[in-house]
């Protein structure tokens, strides 16, 4: 689509300054102290009070919109947004009003752009523009406002995209430059909405710029439904935007990390709008606008931002400050990134050139697994979630679900799962793949995915036109596509076909299409080998040539398959099975397969599987002898068999205990194979999950931490101990009372490697260590910056905080770290750790930024609970505090009473520099 | 005994990918005990009755692991033209010596020697400019990309164990590309031996021989690692991906590893007049060298 005429001009306005947004029109309405009649000026019929309703006064009251629009241009804004916030039906029904949202709409526009013309007929030296304000109405579509029911959903994908269209419509018709889809709580509604504001944009056949901005509603950074903003960046990428950002709900300082986010992932620009800080107990913004402008000054230093403005408490005062803020600074650079593939859920999967093989779950799916079909006849969602979980908890990275059979409604229970799905987090921050050979069904489902999700599959059966439309509604809707190697002719099975069907579908939605080939994921077919039919030997080495034939050809794309067709024939005979899949995968990925449809929890490592078995393996795969297949059948029996007997085998002594011993034991060992299934007689035996985790858990735990202690075990025990422990406690923290988990808590220690540094293994230990003595660990991750360590230890009523860092620059972050603490009026203890930390360095430069609290240096992970413990005991940790302020006094003194060692004078020491012996 | 610097074959800037089996070799296993809390050194350390068996089982745990592991190692060296000038070493544009494309910063030991040995600093062993003998200088970088995926994995898994053997091994494996990408430079770039154990030392920005981390931009920039490894720095100047290695190379006869130690308020003011800081930065980036006032 070209593109209008205000995105050129925008793009030369922005390109050389930061482009500043007006600020909040409901503060500004609220002050003219309006009344029902300014509302309702007898033109509309209600049975509810309109007064509060602000988009009715662009008809009833004119006059104080344009004052408003005015006021901000005169500040300095040089975008205005139109008084349309809420002017769409859904959110209007409230009112009884969802008739009149065309000619609210269109009134707004029409007063917006003519307080821009007047500003640009006075002073014409500078563009400014009318951006069509759209909130993101008051439903959500991937939330169940019912508790009881996390299925229900009130309203859908096409309720919104109709709203949204209507909306979008009516604002271009009144004049409006650009449209902001704002505050926006939820990626699914925002979906919807690009959808509408596109297909009325190909009705008027330009594109006219669209920003997009979302509302982060809680400390980590997540939108109202899930999304981190890594993923809502994935699912709205397509859509060839003009700008991300963020507005509302929080102020300008706590926006900052979030917009940092954006700016490093954004290949487009990036907005701010954030609130006058935050609302006091009565709902208004105490912060002023120096106040603001203060805060955002690093927002201009650092170079995040193309547009800034202001949201909620803002005014033109604020307005004028950032116009000021702004005059003659550079804006954010639009970066390059490296060509890849965004997947998402609510977390964001990045596939590139760099990443490994992404296996994607298949036990979701009513032709593969018996059992999954039986709970989705059965209507047993809740088990079928379980099996969703399991994967991902197996390892899958993505989840396949297919729901096609004849005996169901595919359509109807497929947003029914996927509406469920959404209600599980584990399951919902992995991205689907909507798998089904019916496209009503793709469609329905996509519509269902706040994400962005892989459909499976379009293909060129039906032929040329529907495969072109499919490829083209798909990529409005965002989603990567399967695309998989059928034609009008039917199923490629050779090598020979299946380029000469891909090539042809390559050529048709790269060139013709314009779809980036990291979109598409290309099945070549795995077919099942080994079938005692001699046309079918070459299935599997076919397959793999092809996926180096794609890889060289198909830049960017990816190649995917479903695995267990390949050994179809040895059906029942599951060890035989995976090892097949191993030794498959193994020749596939090296040719270039990077994504598999797998069952997670059984892949067999390549190089486990017996000689004998996998050469016969590679025979079959590779197509290495005529009597291949042969060979395979005649030690099938045998493989399954001694399978078998290895695992009746692998029974040890100590397994004839008692249950409780036998779990402990099985702790002390760092062995979790045999947890699930000792658990159930360990709770039969002593009735409460406490009473196991009390008992035998904790025994086990100590003996470790003892045997640890006392330098009897060592690290890879104790990491595999805390392993069994993990497993254990997964187990019964269903069964738990929140207050039990409490109770059996140490306490609470937030963890991070501090901001500039990457290295986390030292980190990553101290956490299992830190875990096995029951401690509850909060880990950051790397790179954290203060704030949010900050944040942490508050919002976590943390007992201590933990910093490690490896280079000499951490040490001045920990330093950082230590006096925010003290400026935030934290009194709990600060640990520290890291090869260049030290004692004397703690005593010297972090204790004293600490004064209300301690600072302590620990040398290695195995003395951290030690350290702990004693600084956060009841009774005696007072003394302990004490006992350490006072060693790092005594080591300050002694350091300033000895003074500094002798140096060598700079220049006597460059005469006794080495010599070289050059000549 | 006198030394005559060699000229090399090329002074392009070189990428090499090597794959994990052509540098596993090459991994020095003490260090990866070392991380896991054992004492000593490997293999001793599996003749150590106490320490044996779990030592034998972490190390086949670890082998399984390997060969499992699929590291994408990115490598890129030059060896460029230098001469030394006071403690710093000026690189150039080309082997006409006339225009200074980077200069490298270095420190001096300060320390009061009783073995009245030298006070070394890294320029010490590039021949100096007034000496009129042309020297040269190499630097690299290494990254081994796709560990923290791999250890994410098994973490999602709960498998905390899986997922440090995978972060170990994978900075094992930066270690190890680093000591291969130094005898692949020397022999084949350098010209000097035959891919065997190198001759000269390869010290780090950021270790002792050369505290400031900061150095590490101008590898950065000469050898264009952003865009040829793909690898970053981050604003303290770590390394992105975590399991990288940086450093330059030095090919004297005689050239050692060393630290620096605490330097003195005079060349605290030279090295920041040197590198154009304030007095307040200088402090800030030699923090470690400094005496804590």
């Amino acid at each position: 689509m070209k593109k209008s005429e205000a995105w050129a001009a925008l793009e030369e306005a922005d390109s050389s300054r930061v482009l500043v947004l007006d600020g909040a029109m409901g503060t500004m309405i609220q002050r003219h102290g309006l009344t029902e009649a300014d509302y309702n000026d007898g033109r509309f019929e209600a049975s509810v009070p309109l007064k509060g309703n602000n988009e009715l006064l662009s008809l009833t009251r004119p006059d104080v919109i344009l004052s408003i629009h005015r006021a901000y241009l005169e500040a300095g804004a040089d975008i205005v947004e139109t008084n349309t916030f809420n002017a769409n039906r859904i959110s209007q029904r409230d009112y009884g009003q969802e008739g009149r949202v065309a000619e609210l709409n269109l009134a707004a526009a029409k007063l917006a752009r003519q307080a821009v013309d007047e500003a640009m007929a006075k002073d014409p030296s500078r563009r400014r523009f009318v951006a069509g304000s759209m909130g993101p109405t008051n439903q959500t579509a991937s939330m169940s406002p019912r508790v009881e029911d996390p299925g229900f959903r009130a309203v859908d994908f096409d309720a919104l995209e109709e709203a949204f269209r209507e909306q979008a419509r009516a604002l271009l018709e009144g004049g409006v430059d650009i449209l902001l889809v704002e505050t926006a709580f939820d990626a699914l509604n925002v979906k919807a909405a690009l959808c509408a504001i596109r297909s009325v944009c190909a009705e008027r056949g330009e594109l006219v710029p669209i920003m997009v901005s979302g509302t982060i509603s809680d400390a980590s950074g997540r939108l109202l439904t899930g999304p981190t903003l890594e993923a809502l960046y994935a699912s709205v990428r397509h859509a060839e935007i003009y700008s991300i950002g963020l507005n509302c709900a929080l102020g300008a300082a706590a926006m900052r990390p979030h917009v940092e986010t954006l700016a490093r992932i954004a290949e487009c620009r990036v907005s701010a709008h954030p609130n006058a800080g935050l609302p006091n107990q009565f709902g208004q913004y105490d912060q002023d606008a120096k106040g603001m402008r203060a805060e955002l000054e690093s927002f201009v230093d650092r170079r995040l931002v193309n547009v800034l403005g202001g949201c909620c408490g803002t005014d033109p005062t604020f307005i004028r400050e950032i116009a000021d803020l702004v005059r003659g600074r550079k804006p954010r650079e639009v970066p390059k990134l490296p060509e890849r593939t965004l997947l998402a859920g609510t977390d964001v999967l990045e596939i590139s050139e760099r990443s490994n093989f992404v296996n994607v779950g298949e036990r979701t799916n009513v032709s593969g697994s018996a059992k999954f079909r039986k709970l989705i006849e059965q209507e047993n969602y809740a088990e079928a979630l379980g099996i969703a979980a399991l994967q991902v908890e197996n390892g899958a990275r993505v989840i396949d679900v297919n729901l096609d059979d004849g005996l169901i409604d595919s359509v109807a229970v497929m947003r029914k799962f996927l509406n469920l799905l959404a209600s599980e987090p584990s399951v919902a921050a992995v991205p689907w793949m909507i798998d089904s050979s019916r496209w009503e069904v793709l469609e329905a489902g996509v519509k269902c995915v706040q994400g962005k999700p892989i459909v499976n599959s379009i293909s060129l059966k039906e032929g040329e036109e529907v495969f072109r439309k499919r490829a083209l509604r798909l990529r409005e809707l965002g989603c990567a596509m399967v695309v998989m190697a059928f034609d009008e002719k039917g199923q490629a099975t050779t090598y020979d076909r299946r380029v000469e069907i891909i090539s042809r579908q390559w050529k048709i939605l790269t060139e013709e299409l314009g779809i980036p080939g990291t979109e598409l994921f290309f099945d070549a077919n795995i077919l099942t080998v080994a079938t005692g039919m001699p046309e079918h030997d070459r299935y599997a080495l076919d397959f793999i040539e092809t996926a180096r034939w794609i890889k060289a050809n198909c830049p960017g794309a990816h190649v995917v398959g479903g695995v267990s067709n390949v050994s179809f024939a040895f059906r029942g005979n599951n060890p035989l099975r995976e090892a097949m899949h191993s030794v498959f995968l193994y020749h596939a990925i090296a040719a270039g397969m990077d994504c598999g449809i797998v069952n997670a929890g059984q892949l067999r490592p390549y190089d486990q599987i017996e000689p004998e078995l996998r050469e016969r393996l590679e025979d079959v795969v590779l197509c290495r002898r005529p009597d291949a297949a042969e060979r395979l059948v005649e030690i099938a029996e045998s493989v399954k068999n001694s399978a078998q007997a290895e695992s009746a085998a692998a029974s040890p002594e100590w397994r004839t205990k008692g249950a409780c011993e036998r779990l402990a034991t099985s702790l002390v060992m760092g062995v979790d194979r045999y947890v699930a299934e000792d658990m159930p007689e360990v709770l039969a035996e002593l009735k409460t999950p406490l009473a196991v985790i009390e008992g035998p858990l904790m025994e086990g735990m100590n003996r470790v931490g003892e045997l640890f202690g006392a330098g009897k075990m060592f690290l890879p025990q104790v990491v595999k101990s805390a392993r069994v422990m993990k497993a254990a406690v997964e187990i019964l923290n269903p069964l738990l009372a929140e207050s039990a988990k409490k109770s059996v808590s140490a306490g609470k220690i937030v963890l991070a490697t501090v901001k500039g540094d990457v290295h986390d293994i030292g980190k990553n230990i101290v956490s299992v260590v830190l875990a096995c003595n029951g401690y509850e660990v909060v880990d950051l991750g790397v790179m954290t910056p203060p704030e949010r360590i900050l944040e942490a230890a508050v919002a976590e009523k943390a007992d201590a905080v933990a910093l490690s860092g490896l280079i000499t620059p951490s040490l001045d972050e920990m330093r950082v770290v230590a006096e925010r603490m003290e400026e935030a009026g934290l009194k709990i203890p600060l640990l520290v750790g890291g090869a260049t930390t030290s004692k004397l360095h703690t005593a010297l430069r972090l204790a004293p930024a600490y004064p209300s609290g301690v600072v302590a240096q620990t040398a290695d992970a195995s003395r951290m609970p030690g350290v702990l413990k004693s600084l956060l005991h009841p009774v005696t940790g007072e003394a302990a505090r004490r006992a350490l302020l006072e060693e790092q006094a005594a080591a300050r003194e002694k350091r300033s009473a000895n003074g500094p060692a002798a140096k060598v004078p700079l220049d006597e020491a460059r005469r006794r520099k080495f010599e070289g012996e050059w000549n | 005994m006198s030394s005559r610097p060699s000229a090399p074959k090329s002074s392009e800037t070189a990428l090499w990918r090597p794959s994990r089996d052509e540098v596993s070799g090459l991994v020095e296993w003490s260090a990866f005990f070392a991380a896991w809390g054992f004492r000593g050194h490997w293999p001793a350390i599996a003749d150590d009755p106490e320490q044996r068996d779990e030592a034998l089982k972490l190390f086949r745990d670890a082998q399984d692991e390997l060969a499992r592991l699929e590291p994408d190692i990115r490598c890129v060296a030059a060896v460029l033209p230098a001469n030394a000038v006071g403690e710093d070493v000026e690189i150039y544009a080309s082997e006409a010596r006339d225009a200074v494309r980077e200069r490298l910063c270095f420190l001096r030991m300060q320390r009061v020697r009783a073995d009245g040995g030298p006070l070394y600093s890294l320029s010490d062993f590039v021949a100096p400019k007034s000496s009129g003998i042309p020297d040269w200088i190499g630097l690299f970088e290494v990254s081994v990309f796709g560990g923290t995926e791999a250890a994410a994995e098994a973490r999602s898994r709960g498998d905390e164990y899986s997922a440090l053997l995978r972060q170990l091994l994978f900075d094992r494996l930066a270690e190890a590309a680093a000591e291969w990408t130094h005898r692949k430079t020397m022999s084949d770039l350098w010209g000097i031996g035959d891919g065997g154990p190198a001759v000269g030392i390869r010290p780090a920005p950021g270790y002792p021989a050369c505290p400031d981390h900061t150095e590490k931009a101008k590898i950065w920039s000469l050898l264009e690692v952003e865009r040829n490894v793909g690898a970053k720095l981050t604003e303290n100047y770590a390394i992105s991906p975590v399991s990288s290695v940086c450093g330059l190379m030095f090919a004297h006869p005689k050239s050692t590893y060393f630290g620096i130690g605490k330097i003195g308020r005079d060349q605290l003011a030279d090295y920041a007049s040197r590198k154009g800081w304030t007095m307040d930065e200088a402090r800030r980036w030699l923090a470690p060298s400094l005496d804590e006032e």
